[in-house]
Formats: structure tokens, C-alpha cells, sequence
């Protein structure tokens, strides 16, 4: 009973995060369409968050790495704990990074605090290190250059290829295909995201007996409950960034929108088939960055991009030190249901003191540029 | 090395890069010449030239075809692993 209820806190602490990671990645999936007007922002993020369910459905190649490749699995109770203080990790991470405007990635915070909250239950033989260098950390790094190369040299070729034609049959050509990628990088992010949901509630539920540690499946119930959690989150969260959508992304035409598109989502969904576990927001940061670097380098804000690669570095080892605090902090409530109740009550609070702030300081922005 | 290349995938890796490559450059470009196929049509029709309207109809055709199949083969092939 004890155990089952530490489940169900940790499936919803899943699904909340799964929310969180939609709400936080809409700008990435969406904005190259809405900065191009390929598409009307309503119809955008609508478009985005049914692909983004859809996509969940596809593969689970992700899911299976997230729950084999990363930590031993163990069948015992302070195990779902382990699960908890990862989920948390990343959740306080987000936050964190969130209130502060920093870019960072869910999902090495993800794979960082699971880590962290490992390492302190059972030690550094508990993580299964050739898992998370060789199918989290270096195609972590190969991902956004791979992304940033396909895009630029996309760009080019398409120029290349389109040059000498009149703009406006051009810009809306390419301003159609746009609804394609844009489908595909919806589609490609639902399925490489939601999956890591998948894998740590699957990993939870092992821990739980619930499904076999040697006949390892994701159950469709999790499959459902992730792409619905993504979803949402990507529809909620578009409508909130809608208002700064127009001052936050840099100028970039409707061919470069495609082909930052369509790199970012072919290098996400050949990933996910392989089962690599990438960061999307930074695979789509490349490709819109190649885009822009290949036209023209001053194009690009390479402050911004100096901001992706610090934030590269501290999300793992920062998510994994919230991850294992989180998860000592756990403990000392025994293995039961009461730490995980009262971590949730403080992490619920805590988030409500940020946005309070966040929305404070946001209306005082905005009346003092009144 | 060796234990880079132990720890490494390196099959799904490259596998990874070179698909990557494939897929974004080869739709990408193919799109572009279907643009260049339904905006020459137009001018050549315009112009009153109806043989190389109808031979760039025709590679737009193509062209967006090959894109569609693509985008089909790619979620198929992500569905049946």
C-alpha cells in the first residue's frame, strides 16, 4: 500500500514534469513558423500539441534507453525514491532556469538528476556510465553541431537552387513546406520527449514489480498519459509565450525557417529511432542558429549561443546535486510515502513563490515601459 | 579510443549522421527544385510557352511526390522498430 502510494506520487511527478517539459519547449517547436507567418500562432500551437500526442505514440526505443541504460534498476522500495529525487532534480532545475531566463535542456536535467539521486543511494557502480556517456552525453554534443551543419548546408543548397526566381512565389513555397517541418519537428519532439517520461514511470513501476525487470515493456496506459501530459503542456505554454513570441526570436526568412525545421527534425527522429535520449531544445537551437550562420554570420547572437553551451554544462551536474539532495532529504523520513508527500508539498510551494515573483516582476516591467 | 569505441555506439552514431544528412538535405533540396517547378510553370505559362510548362509541371510533381513519400517513409520506418 505504502509502496503503491509512493508510485502514484511518482507517476504524477512524472506527468507533472512531462507538462513542464511541453510548456517549456512550445517556443522551440513552434516559433520558426509563427516568426516566418507560415502559420497563425493559434493555429501553430494547436497544430504543434496534437502532433506532439501523436508523435508520443511512434517509437519507444527512447523510453527503453531512459529505463536500462542510465541507472541499475533495483526492486526494492528506496528505489522508487531514487525515481522521485531524479524527477524533482529536474523539475527544481527547470524552475530554476525558468525564473532566472536561463535556456536549458529537460531533459539532461532529467537524465542528470536520476543520476545524482543513484549516486547517493547506491554509490558510482549504481549508474551504468557507458549507458549515459555513450547514448546520452556524446550524442548530447554531436546532436546540436550535426543539427547546425545540416541546416547550414541546407541553406545554402536551397539558395542555391532558388536564387534566381521572383521572392514572393518563393517565400510562400517554402512558407507551405513549413507546415511539413514544423509538422515533423512537432511530431519528432513529442515522440523523443514524452518517451523520457515513459522511461523513468517504467522505471518506477520495475521498481515497483509492477512490470518484469525481464520482460521489460512500456505499458500503453504510460504511453497515453505521457503524449496527453506533453500535449497539454505544449498548448498551454504556446499561448503564454505567444505575447513575447515577436521580440525573442531573430529575424529569419521562410526558407531558413524550413530548413532549420526540417534539419532539427531529421536529426531528432533518426536519433529517437536509434533510441538516443537528445536534448531538443538544444538540436533545434542549432539548426536555427546554422540557418542563420550560413547566410550570414553577424546574423546570429552568439551570446545566445554562448548561453546554450554554459547552460550544456550545468544542467547535468546541477539537476544530479538537486537530484541527490532531494533524495537524501527523502530518507529521512524512512522509505515510506511521507518524504515524497512532504518534498511534493515544498516543491509545489516553492513553484508558486517563483511564478509569484516572476508575474510581479513582469507587471512592474510592464508599467514601468508604460 | 578503445574505450571510446566500447563505450560508444558507433553504428547508431553514424547511422544517426549520415540519415540526418540525407533526410535534411534531400527533402530540403528536392522542396526547393518543386518551388522552382511550380514557379517556372506559372511563367512559362504566362508566357504563352506550354511545352516547358507542362516539363516543369511535371517536376514539381515529382518532386513534391518524392517529398510526401519521404516524410511517409520516415514516420513509417520510426513506427515498425
Amino acid at each position: 500500500m505504502n509502496a503503491d502510494l509512493i508510485v502514484v506520487i511518482v507517476v504524477a511527478t512524472a506527468l507533472a514534469f512531462d507538462f513542464t517539459n511541453g510548456f517549456h519547449d512550445t517556443a522551440n517547436v513552434v516559433a520558426t513558423s509563427i516568426s516566418t507567418r507560415a502559420m497563425a500562432p493559434s493555429i501553430a500551437v494547436g497544430y504543434a500539441s496534437v502532433l506532439n500526442f501523436v508523435g508520443a505514440f511512434i517509437s519507444l526505443q527512447v523510453a527503453a534507453t531512459v529505463a536500462k541504460d542510465v541507472v541499475q534498476v533495483s526492486a526494492k522500495p528506496e528505489f522508487l525514491l531514487v525515481v522521485f529525487g531524479g524527477l524533482v532534480g529536474a523539475i527544481a532545475w527547470n524552475l530554476i532556469t525558468w525564473y532566472f531566463g536561463l535556456p536549458s535542456s529537460s531533459s539532461h536535467a532529467l537524465i542528470g538528476g536520476i543520476v545524482g539521486a543513484a549516486i547517493v543511494n547506491g554509490g558510482t557502480s549504481a549508474v551504468l556510465w557507458d549507458g549515459v556517456v555513450g547514448k546520452v552525453m556524446i550524442p548530447a554534443l554531436v546532436a546540436p553541431v550535426l543539427a547546425f551543419a545540416v541546416a547550414g548546408l541546407s541553406i545554402l543548397i536551397m539558395y542555391r537552387i532558388v536564387g534566381r526566381l521572383r521572392p514572393g512565389p518563393v517565400t510562400r513555397g517554402f512558407r507551405l513546406g513549413q507546415v511539413v517541418s514544423g509538422g515533423l519537428l512537432a511530431l519528432a519532439h513529442g515522440t523523443n520527449d514524452a518517451q523520457k517520461t515513459m522511461g523513468v514511470i517504467t522505471l518506477a513501476l520495475v521498481a515497483n514489480g509492477t512490470v518484469s525487470q525481464s520482460h521489460f515493456h512500456v505499458p500503453t496506459w504510460v504511453v497515453a498519459s505521457a503524449a496527453t501530459a506533453i500535449a497539454l503542456g505544449t498548448y498551454v505554454g504556446g499561448w503564454r509565450i505567444i505575447r513575447t513570441m515577436g521580440s525573442r526570436i531573430h529575424k529569419m526568412d521562410s526558407a531558413q525557417g524550413f530548413s532549420a525545421q526540417g534539419a532539427g527534425a531529421a536529426v531528432i527522429l533518426a536519433s529517437s529511432h536509434v533510441g538516443f535520449p537528445l536534448s531538443t531544445t538544444h538540436t533545434i537551437s542549432g539548426a536555427v542558429i546554422g540557418s542563420g550562420a550560413a547566410k550570414r554570420l553577424s546574423a546570429v547572437r552568439w551570446g545566445v549561443a554562448g548561453n546554450i553551451v554554459v547552460a550544456w554544462v550545468l544542467t547535468l551536474p546541477a539537476a544530479a546535486i538537486i537530484g541527490g539532495i532531494t533524495y537524501s532529504l527523502t530518507r529521512v523520513f524512512g522509505t515510506g510515502a511521507a518524504g515524497p508527500l512532504v518534498i511534493s508539498v515544498l516543491i509545489i510551494a516553492g513553484s508558486a513563490v517563483l511564478f509569484a515573483r516572476r508575474a510581479q516582476q513582469t507587471s512592474t516591467t510592464v508599467a514601468a515601459e508604460a | 579510443m578503445s574505450l571510446v569505441g566500447s563505450i560508444v555506439d558507433g553504428h547508431a552514431l553514424l547511422q544517426v549522421v549520415w540519415v540526418s544528412f540525407a533526410a535534411g538535405l534531400g527533402v530540403t533540396a528536392v522542396f526547393a527544385v518543386a518551388i522552382v517547378g511550380t514557379t517556372r510553370t506559372v511563367d512559362m505559362r504566362r508566357n504563352g510557352r506550354g511545352p516547358e510548362a507542362v516539363a516543369y509541371g511535371a517536376l514539381a510533381l515529382v518532386a513534391t511526390v518524392a517529398v510526401a513519400a519521404a516524410v511517409v517513409l520516415a514516420v513509417v520506418v520510426m513506427a515498425h522498430k
